[in-house]
């Protein structure tokens, strides 16, 4: 029954999902929302490898942006100066994402919660300086690097798809890893480090892991992007991406599988709302994200889920005497 | 994570609420997400006849004076071409989008532009850098858009025929700059830039520029655009003891530059890359502000009775009416530039076709607000003359006047400098 | 041209420093670290616009009303956003993302009254420049240098030697003993916020004459002043002091000596280099653990 009930579900969410793009280019007659969904789908996977860091393992990182933009560099420039064929480049620069990640973590990681977010700062201001001015110009410095498209993905309708698969792998992988011994581990890690290391788990391995694979999924992230959107610029580096990931993990909910979709998804359309405000967009955007953080600390998610709950007790509370029973 | 306070209820009561709950949450969630989705993706499709021009303009951050004052100069415009017609009978509607100062925003925002299919031109920033990265998408989109920046860097592409610009460039300016230097009768100069696309491209030009012609560049200096304190630089140039110092730099940190050198006792003549606006003068200080020199189109005023030039009088009057207050920036000289040379293009067009209005900007000659916009020579430019001025106590004079009047005799006895 | 290096770096140092204070006060009395330095900064240097420029008080009136309104504020924070947050028991990320949040509003309100014009503070002294050992600076310059070391002083001062100082460091260490002492730990928190802001406030008002008031203008000041907050020991009044002091220091030598290109990636790169080489600061200061 219950097993029936998962699997009409994920039928179902299946084919919304499948509907949706087509779905809003009836309603809109242009693939302006496709876009917006395909930003939204390079976010998911960027915004979850940060809840492996920050959800699952506990550390802070303000500067995630800098693996982002890492690894939009990372495939731009290996195709511009070496025209090597994107299949290479992309996991290419998931990879080189990860080990920038790993040389960060090894001493990053024994720094305590504020000043890790310092220091991931700062590591996001030098990716800045460096791309900026970098030796020789060889990043374009001020220009940005404009990027070629994936050929086959011609409209934004397939490159949903594409993304869509990707973000799939990507949640897949992450299911499996927060319900293996490793992020059994991260966990652990985050719960209790002292209790962790009494338990024989290698903190300090595992913190350095939990940076590396969430640098690879945001490295990745970012050079799907850069591919999307065909042109990226060192400013992304900046504090301000990192924090949007930040605010969409937390506006959805950290350490679980939906928080960061959620997440993702409100934040751009608020994005999108605000748009009209001009000037005032970022001021609104500050307002709206102090409201949230008094109002719901838990998220949109945990939020609704709380009210949800009181509202339960309370008709429950009504009920007690007759329905305390009949529902085993 | 989630508590039941009640004891005396069942455990089995508790992962009822619990999965109930969680059902519940689910469903509302994904009703609220379908709902927004629809409601932020369902945008109206308009019919009437309308010239639709989106915009994307730094409204917000540092130097985002620039983009606000561009954006009045376009919104006066429009008010006036709708008010005589609009492009060929269609009313013109202005959609401004903020970049937050942004190249990736930029781009986004252009992209949505052309993925809505909403618009039927593009003005783009006064930020060159976002210019650099957003016109590629508008070329390759065939819009036919216009850049509002200063920078020699987008226009050197040939091939991006759908691009235009009625403000000035600064790669044609800076030769102008070293004539300047000439006539004045230097040998030397240091410079400053900053590490933007505008300041280090004009800086190149410049560079280039002083090569060709024999004046010697003693140092070159960088700073980055979030600057406050230029002490290092300025001892390194101060050290080569160059005869004038030309400024490439952007927004805030011209005032701060101009008075830091004066500070340091450089009394001597400096170039700057654009026209060393009332706010640059307010925060350089009105006595540090003596002897800026620099070829532009044309200057800000504080006052309409200082202008005599009878179109720029004219466009600053309505402003006034408009806005209450003069522009804040030449920025917005540069939008009404552009909006006058696409109604011209529209009038000779005959039709708002895309490509007719592509097509139609080489016919194009009007008077723009400093000197004649002529896009006739077919390089997608509008200025290609510019008029040369030097700042002294708050007044901007033409150079040759000054030099005319003993006003460099008078630059030495003020300064006690030999050059 | 060395004498020149040397001042003017201790004149931006200083400003680091100013700023670095009002980090390591918060860290000291609340453990906890606010985003939003630097942008009160900014939001001093344009009250103090309004009082001085807009409604033509006088220097000090305007500098205390500054600093009251800045107290006001950071008081407003603690107690509408800081404590709320704190009794919610959130994760501290929530606190963060809180200060990064209202530095955003700070950093776009302006806007709505001012443009986004640069606005010219004028002169606080009547004479505009003073040459101190041959280096001619702008009188608000050497005045923000002097201003910022005896705030440090009295900073320390009030911290160790009064009574309430030393409650806010009990709790700051451990609240619910503090609170078990008698001691009013929210009342304590609320000033160090309010001091903190008020302190930034002040080096607002000092800059504006020098650099005009922007809506950006503290943004990269307070980065800043997080490195020197951290290279002298996070928490530590000297400390702060001497940090920033260095960060001005080399920045302007490097930009003399070298280049103007790298300052800002080898401030960036100084900061990450003390935080993994040496976390506790020049100072020592033992707030910054390891796991």
């Amino acid at each position: 029954m219950v097993n029936n009930k998962k699997l009409t579900n994920a039928l179902v969410l299946a084919v919304a999902l499948v509907a949706l793009p087509f779905l809003i280019r009836v309603i809109n007659g242009n693939e302006y929302g496709v876009m917006i969904m395909c930003i939204m789908l390079v976010y998911i996977i960027a915004v979850s490898g940060l809840d492996i860091l920050f959800g699952y393992s506990g550390q802070i990182s303000l500067g995630h942006a800098a693996f982002f933009v890492i690894g939009a560099y990372t495939t731009g420039l290996l195709n511009i100066y070496f025209d090597t064929p994107l299949y290479i480049t992309i996991p290419l620069a998931a990879v080189f994402s990860a080990i920038i990640g790993g040389i960060i973590a090894y001493p990053a990681s024994k720094l305590k919660f504020h000043f890790l977010s310092l220091a991931t700062i700062a590591f996001g201001e030098l990716v800045f300086n460096f791309l900026y001015v970098s030796p020789g110009g060889f990043t374009k410095d001020y220009l940005g690097i404009q990027v070629i498209g994936i050929s086959f993905l011609t409209d934004y309708t397939r490159w949903y798809f594409f993304l869509l698969f990707w973000v799939t792998l990507g949640l897949l992988a992450k299911h499996s890893l927060v319900n293996s011994r490793t992020g059994r581990a991260f966990i652990a890690i985050r719960e209790n480090t002292h209790a962790a290391n009494g338990m024989g788990i290698n903190v300090h391995w595992n913190k350095i892991l939990a940076f590396m694979i969430s640098a690879f999924y945001t490295g990745l992230s970012g050079a799907l992007f850069v591919h999307l959107i065909k042109y990226i610029s060192p400013e992304t580096a900046k504090q301000k991406q990192s924090v949007l990931f930040l605010t969409m993990l937390l506006f959805g909910g950290s350490g679980s599988m939906w928080g960061p979709i959620i997440g993702v998804v409100i934040l751009e359309i608020l994005l999108e709302l605000i748009r009209p405000f001009q000037e005032y967009q970022m001021f609104f955007y500050g307002a709206l994200l102090l409201v949230v953080i008094i109002a719901l600390p838990g998220g949109i998610y945990g939020g609704i889920k709380d009210a949800l709950v009181s509202y339960e007790r309370r008709k429950m509370g009504k009920n007690l005497p007759k329905s305390g029973d009949d529902n085993a | 994570m989630l508590r039941c306070g009640c004891t005396g209820r069942g455990q089995a009561t508790q992962i009822h609420i619990l999965k109930g709950v969680r059902d519940m949450a689910r469903k509302c969630m994904t009703v609220l997400l379908v709902l927004m989705l629809v409601v932020t993706m369902g945008s109206v499709a308009y019919a009437a006849p309308e010239f639709r021009i989106g915009t994307y303009l730094q409204l917000t951050g540092s130097n985002s004076v620039v983009g606000n004052s561009g954006r009045q100069g376009i919104d006066l415009a429009v008010k006036h071409i709708n008010a005589n017609g609009g492009f060929n009978g269609a009313i013109v509607v202005v959609t401004h989008y903020d970049t937050a100062g942004s190249t990736e925003e930029a781009v986004k925002v252009v992209q949505k532009m052309i993925a809505n299919e909403a618009v039927d031109a593009v003005i783009g920033s006064i930020n060159s850098n976002e210019v650099s990265a957003a016109i590629p998408y508008l070329n390759e989109a065939q819009i036919y858009n216009f850049g509002l920046g200063t920078s020699a860097t987008w226009m050197q592409d040939t091939s991006r025929i759908w691009t235009f610009r009625a403000s000035a460039n600064n790669g044609r300016i800076a030769p102008q700059d070293v004539d300047l230097i000439l006539k004045l009768g230097y040998k030397n100069v240091a410079i400053i830039n900053g590490t933007d696309d505008t300041g280090k491209s004009t800086a190149d030009a410049f560079e280039a520029a002083c090569k060709e012609k024999g004046i010697a560049v003693t140092t070159r200096q960088q700073c980055d655009s979030e600057d406050t304190d230029f002490t290092g630089q300025i001892l390194q140039i101060l050290s080569t003891d160059p005869d004038c110092i030309f400024m490439s730099l952007i927004g805030t940190t011209f005032g701060p530059f101009v008075k830091q050198v004066r500070n340091m006792g450089y009394k001597g003549m400096i170039g700057c890359k654009e026209c060393f606006s009332l706010e640059y003068q307010n925060v350089a200080g009105a006595e540090n502000s003596n002897y800026v020199f620099y070829a532009y189109p044309y200057v800000g005023y504080t006052d309409i009775a200082d202008c005599n030039i009878p179109i720029m009088s004219e466009y600053l009057k309505n402003f006034k009416a408009e806005f209450n207050e003069l522009p804040a920036h030449e920025g917005a000289y540069r939008g009404w530039d552009t909006m006058m040379s696409m109604w011209e293009a529209a009038k000779i067009a005959g039709s708002n076709d895309k490509t007719a209005l592509r097509d139609a900007m080489v016919k194009v000659k009007i008077a723009g607000l400093g000197g004649e916009l002529d896009f006739t020579k077919g390089d997608r430019e509008g200025y290609s003359q510019f008029y040369s001025f030097v700042l002294v106590d708050g007044s901007n004079y033409l150079i040759d006047d000054w030099l005319a009047a003993g006003g460099y005799d008078k630059y030495l006895k003020a300064t006690g400098r030999n050059r | 041209m060395f004498s020149y290096l040397l001042v003017n770096g201790m004149i931006i140092g200083g400003i680091y420093g100013l700023i670095a204070l009002g980090y390591s006060l918060i860290y000291r009395a609340s453990g906890l670290m606010s985003f939003v330095q630097g942008d009160i900064i900014t939001f001093g240097a344009y009250m103090g616009l309004t009082f001085y420029k807009v409604l033509g008080l006088s220097i000090y009136a305007s500098l205390f009303l500054t600093f009251a309104c800045a107290f006001a504020l950071g008081i407003v924070l603690e107690k509408g956003v800081i404590r709320v947050l704190l009794n919610k028991n959130v994760m501290p990320i929530y606190i963060v993302l809180a200060t990064i949040a209202i530095s955003f509003i700070i950093q776009n309100a302006p806007q709505a009254y001012y443009g986004t014009v640069t606005q010219r503070f004028p002169q606080v002294f009547s004479k505009s420049s003073i040459t101190v050992f041959g280096v001619t600076n702008q009188t608000e310059a050497y005045a923000c240098f002097v201003v910022s070391v005896v705030l440090m002083f009295a900073l320390h001062i009030f911290m160790t030697k009064t009574k309430f100082g030393t409650a806010m460091r009990a709790a700051a260490m451990d609240p619910l003993a503090a609170e078990a002492c008698g001691i009013n730990t929210s009342l304590s928190t609320g000033v160090t916020w309010g001091l903190s802001a008020g302190i930034a406030s002040v080096a607002g008002m000092l800059l504006g004459p020098m650099y005009g008031v922007y809506t950006m203008l503290g943004a990269t000041l307070g980065r800043k002043g997080f490195a020197g907050a951290v290279i002298g020991g996070y928490g530590n009044m000297y400390g702060a002091m001497l940090g920033g002091m260095i960060l001005g220091l080399v920045e302007t030598f490097t930009a003399g000596y070298w280049s103007g290109t790298y300052k800002n990636f080898i401030a960036y790169a100084i900061l990450l280099l003390f935080l993994f080489i040496k976390p506790t600061g020049i100072f020592n200061e033992q707030a910054i653990q390891d796991v």
